[in-house]
């Protein structure tokens, strides 16, 4: 009786708002649960690479849940646009600090808090997006929430964005204290040259500074190559980063084309640097000299789909000299490989989001087959061959210098029904044979120079999207 | 001037206003309504000039009298007569080989579109109604006097004799075999419908009954035939303005007051409507009606196959096919452009997080692929008014608002796509779903109306002249999209492809009314769950007097409507009735409501 009450004034009030202001009220909802079915190896899937490879298998399986419900307040025209959004988990069944018996320490947070509206007095597609948002430069660069303001619209054939993003906020103490926040500054053009033909340009700015003194080392700050990721760098180093990026499809049908290019160059200074996998590092001034590209090419046929992918990320051959050449991501969620990657869908627990592996960079050569079998069921595979750019040097546990680039293959395999509309259940399942470079992430005590511990991950979740 | 001469002056002025307004009233209800019709059916002559996107322009314009609508025969030379004493070349027999509708007039020049036609060259010679076969159908029993001096005044028209005409009538006015090819002359309850070999209404004269009984009945006594009096209760015109306005065909209308009638004595009948049969597979989701030969093609989608049918007074299945993709299907609409013999349907996917169009052909009861994969929402319109959607519109897909303003036309070239910008102005909340392009003021540019986020648009060029309350549409057809699929937090929209609305000339007066469908929702419709409709009904608007009047029409019905077209006297509804949120049940029916005028 108390909830049908409720029902009752939540639609008054709706209608009444609705009516008043001219605003349109719709509510949305991501409702996942997620299985981790099985995996021979979780110890390796500890996310920021800090997984590691135990002697013989260290398997596990949970269930857990990921729930994000999001209201957006609309104008009746589209010119305003409020949202906001939360999230709880993913919190496992019967986690002592999420979901244990009576349930009572659910956690909820926010995902996402934005207002987003048109430019008065501009005719054309021009608006203007600021709050906690999804940010995206590029899928292999950042692509993730992050506080920005960001204008974006149209003119012509051509849209454009500008935004400026602060990732790491410093609380600066006193007079002193002359650190500065993690801005970002990030321009992009889209052009459509020819019907089915896509060609963007953006370059990105990032800076920050430490403020450590560059006379004493003692006061940098200690970046590994593990933390190969602007998102971890924090406040600890001095930043002046740019990336110039071209990226763009076209798609002749049935074929497709895909492409993504960025050059890195800039200064990452005061920085107390180590190679996780040799243990050698210097201290001090670095400029970066990085490069990415990446390739999709496929054709369509019936309900099928065939991809080849390439990408390229430049790892660093010298933690010794001052310049990096590791391609260096700010934050974003790659889900190429079911087992390294966060292909698995308990996407909470992955070894890395990056699309390279420390800062050695990474090669990728991937075939996959999509199918959809009916219009409920689809179903795919990939083969894939991974490799770093660069070789993962590091010493054996004989104490012998190991050189090692190759990963490994991997096969992936994945099947999607629509239990309802919007309603889906999905499988999948990786398994990575591990080459020799994996050698480097067992623990020492197998750390012999060629790899001892293939992995194995299968999921699976029931998702309601609405 | 004292003021004593006022006083005196004052009424010799109102009672002269009042003999000259009298005078001129008097001028227009003494118009002789023959030499209307006669004037509207006049044999005009102009030449082919120029021939362009399927579409044939002709030198003539309203200047001469040429209104949209009219017919034109393409004149060929046919045989020499020749003398057979002197051998001398009398002339030539004419021979019509084709005819043209007038669907877009110019100043200068007008376009028109091949109706019954083989080949045409500029030069060709045109006429308007020239040598047209001309039926004559009476239902007042006392049109036979009006026969006759039409037949006298039109004799360029090849007209069926009188008694053979209503032995062909039918109960009540519909196509035939016989109308083929003919223009009808259809005198029924005080009014003359004239309709094309389309069954189209070209024009509509209006009379009192006691003109009709009086002077029509007496034509054989060469009594003149007056035009009746205006009567505009809508409008406070002046009467001398109403007068002037008598002139012009029309019906009468009612006065309209918010949520009654616009067109009063114009309304669907739903005590009387008729439920055809049962539409088979689920719950049709989007439907579309084109006018063919003898009847109505019907395609409809319940998401998943698409069925095509014929409706005449029966439903007949002619396909049943599967998505053309293993995705759903959001939309269908015919399209016939001028160029094409055969109507095309164009069908809408949404595929991998985009859209996904194909275009068919529809020939000898198969649908053949002629493109697919059309990365735009794609729908036809009728830009002419001649009831074809010959214009096909693309638009392209935006992740955050769904509807992008970029918009082009769609033309087929081979097998091939091209497309260029839309000849009609389109506002930047445009959208193909939910849209139509007709001209609602009668300034002879068409209106973009449309329905987006359950409101009803209409604008004129870039300018809105009309929003509705938030009540409009009310769609089956709806669809939770990924606005970011590539990211890892995955946002979703839910948007409602609506059902176009129809523009229909309901009162006769030669500017087109809009019906659309409104709906009741309940909170469901919020959340993308369901579309939440609890009740639908058809609104109307009527533009008058500078402002469009919104009003219903009919009563309110408890069944989503998922299509809908008014052919001859009747508005066809699809309606549908859904299962549960989650499973699948309901059905569709074909609904059909006689317009009583």
């Amino acid at each position: 009786m108390k909830k049908a009450g409720l029902v009752l004034v939540v639609f008054l009030v709706f209608g009444l708002v609705s009516q008043a202001m001219a605003v349109d009220f719709s509510l949305h909802g991501d409702m996942n649960n997620r299985f981790m079915l099985y995996s021979n190896h979780v110890d390796f899937l500890r996310p920021e690479q800090q997984g590691t490879l135990d002697d013989g298998t260290v398997d596990d399986n949970f269930g857990e849940i990921k729930y994000r419900f999001w209201f957006d307040a609309t104008s009746d025209d589209g010119a305003v646009k409020g949202v906001f959004a939360t999230e709880i988990g993913g919190l496992r069944f019967g986690d002592a600090d999420g979901m244990p018996y009576s349930g009572d320490k659910i956690r909820m947070e926010v995902r996402w808090a934005y207002l987003d509206f048109q430019l008065p007095f501009v005719e054309q597609k021009s608006r203007l997006i600021m709050g906690l948002q999804p940010f995206t430069v590029n899928e292999y660069i950042w692509q993730e929430t992050v506080g920005a303001v960001k204008l974006y619209g149209d003119v012509a054939n051509m849209n454009y964005e500008a935004a400026w993003a602060r990732g790491y906020e410093v609380r600066t103490t006193g007079s002193d204290d002359d650190r500065e926040d993690v801005d970002a500054l990030f321009g992009r053009f889209n052009f459509k040259p020819a019907e089915g033909f896509k060609l963007g340009v953006f370059a990105l700015y990032q800076m920050s500074d430490a403020d450590a003194d560059a006379d004493t080392p003692a006061e940098f700050g200690s970046i590994s190559s593990r933390d190969w990721l602007i998102k971890r760098f924090e406040d600890k180093v001095d930043l002046d980063l740019w990336t110039l990026g071209l990226d763009g499809s076209f798609s002749p049908n049935p074929f497709f084309i895909k492409w993504d290019l960025m050059y890195q160059n800039g200064n990452i200074d005061n920085i107390n640097y180590t190679d996780s996998a040799s243990g050698l590092g210097r201290a001090g001034d670095f400029t970066v000299n990085a490069y990415f590209a990446h390739l999709d090419v496929g054709m369509s046929f019936g309900n099928h789909k065939l991809t080849y992918t390439f990408w390229y990320a430049s790892g660093d051959d010298d933690p010794l000299d001052s310049t990096f050449k590791g391609f260096l991501a700010t934050d974003l969620d790659r889900t190429d490989s079911i087992t390294i990657m966060q292909g698995g869908y308990t996407d909470d627990t992955y070894f890395t989001e990056r699309p390279y592996i420390l800062d050695k960079g990474f090669v990728m050569n991937k075939v996959a087959l999509d199918s959809k079998l009916t219009d409920k069921l689809t179903v795919g595979g990939a083969l894939m061959y991974m490799m770093t750019a660069e070789d993962i040097k590091y010493i054996d546990n004989q104490g012998i210098l190991r050189k090692n680039d190759k990963l490994g293959f991997e096969l992936n395999g994945y099947l999607k029904y629509q239990l309802y509309k919007n309603v889906e259940f999905a499988i999948n399942a990786g398994y990575l044979w591990a080459d020799d470079a994996m050698d480097f992430f067992e623990v020492d005590e197998i750390r012999d120079g060629s790899s001892d511990e293939d992995i194995f991950l299968s999921t699976a979740r029931v998702r309601y999207m609405f | 001037m004292p003021n004593s001469v006022y006083v005196k002056i004052l009424p010799i002025v109102v009672f002269l206003s009042i003999i000259f307004s009298g005078f001129l009233l008097s001028i227009n209800a003494n118009a002789d309504m023959p030499e209307v019709i006669a004037k509207d059916f006049s044999p005009l002559s102009g030449v082919v000039v120029m021939v362009e996107n399927g579409e044939i322009i002709v030198d003539l314009d309203e200047s001469g009298g040429l209104a949209k609508g009219d017919l034109l025969s393409v004149m060929s030379a046919g045989e020499k007569l020749v003398h057979p004493v002197t051998g001398k070349v009398l002339g030539n027999l004419e021979k019509v080989k084709g005819i043209l509708k007038v669907t877009r007039v110019k100043d200068g020049f007008s376009y028109t579109r091949g109706l019954q036609l083989n080949e045409i060259n500029i030069g060709d010679t045109v006429r308007r109604f020239e040598k047209m076969s001309a039926i004559f159908w009476d239902y007042t029993g006392e049109g036979k006097a009006l026969f006759l001096r039409l037949r006298d005044d039109l004799s360029h028209m090849d007209w069926m004799g009188f008694d053979t005409a209503q032995k062909l009538k039918p109960k009540d006015p519909a196509m035939l075999p016989e109308t083929e090819m003919a223009v009808v002359f259809i005198l029924k309850d005080n009014t003359l419908q004239v309709r094309d070999p389309e069954f189209l209404i070209i024009r509509e004269y209006t009379f009192s009954e006691s003109i009709v009984q009086q002077e029509f009945s007496s034509y054989s006594k060469e009594k003149k035939i007056v035009l009746a009096p205006a009567t505009f209760p809508v409008s406070e015109k002046e009467p001398a303005q109403q007068a002037i306005e008598s002139a012009k065909p029309m019906v009468s209308v009612s006065t309209v007051t918010p949520q009654q009638a616009v067109v009063d004595g114009v309304k669907p009948v739903f005590q009387d409507s008729i439920y055809m049969d049962q539409l088979p597979g689920g719950p049709v989701i989007m439907a579309d009606f084109l006018p063919d030969e003898n009847g109505l093609l019907l395609a409809t989608t319940d998401g998943q196959k698409i069925r095509i049918f014929h409706v005449t007074d029966k439903i007949l299945l002619l396909l049943e096919k599967d998505s053309p993709i293993f995705a759903p299907i959001l939309s269908l609409s015919w399209w016939k452009p001028h160029y094409s013999v055969s109507p095309m349907l164009a069908i809408v996917n949404w595929l991998d997080d985009m859209p996904a169009s194909t275009l068919f052909s529809w020939n000898n009861n198969r649908l053949q692929l002629v493109k697919d994969r059309i990365p735009r929402f794609i729908a036809a319109f009728d830009t002419d008014g001649d009831r074809m959607p010959e214009t096909l519109l693309g638009q392209e897909y935006d992740p955050q608002e769904f509807f992008s303003y970029r918009i082009q036309e769609l033309k087929l070239i081979g097998n091939d796509v091209e497309y260029k910008n839309p000849s009609v102005k389109l506002p930047r909340l445009f959208t193909v779903f939910g849209g139509l392009l007709s001209d609602f003021t009668g300034d002879g540019v068409a209106e973009a109306a449309f329905i987006r986020n359950e409101i009803l648009y209409i604008y004129s060029g870039k300018d809105p002249v009309f929003k509705s309350s938030k009540k409009m549409g009310g769609s089956l057809s709806k669809l939770t999209y990924k606005m970011n699929p590539e990211a890892k937090h995955i946002m979703t929209n839910s948007v409602s492809i609506e059902i176009s609305p129809v523009a229909v000339d309901l009162d006769g007066n030669g500017i087109s009314e809009m019906i659309a469908v409104a709906s009741d929702r309940n909170l469901l419709s919020k959340t993308g769950i369901s579309s939440g409709i609890e009740s639908t009904w058809l609104t109307v608007l009527k533009y008058e007097d500078k402002t469009f009047k919104e009003g219903t029409l009919g009563e309110k019905m408890g069944t989503p409507i998922q299509g809908m077209t008014v052919f001859g006297d009747k508005i066809f509804l699809v309606v549908s009735e859904t299962g549960s949120v989650f499973s699948k049940g309901g059905q569709s029916r074909l609904m059909q409501l006689p317009l009583a005028r």
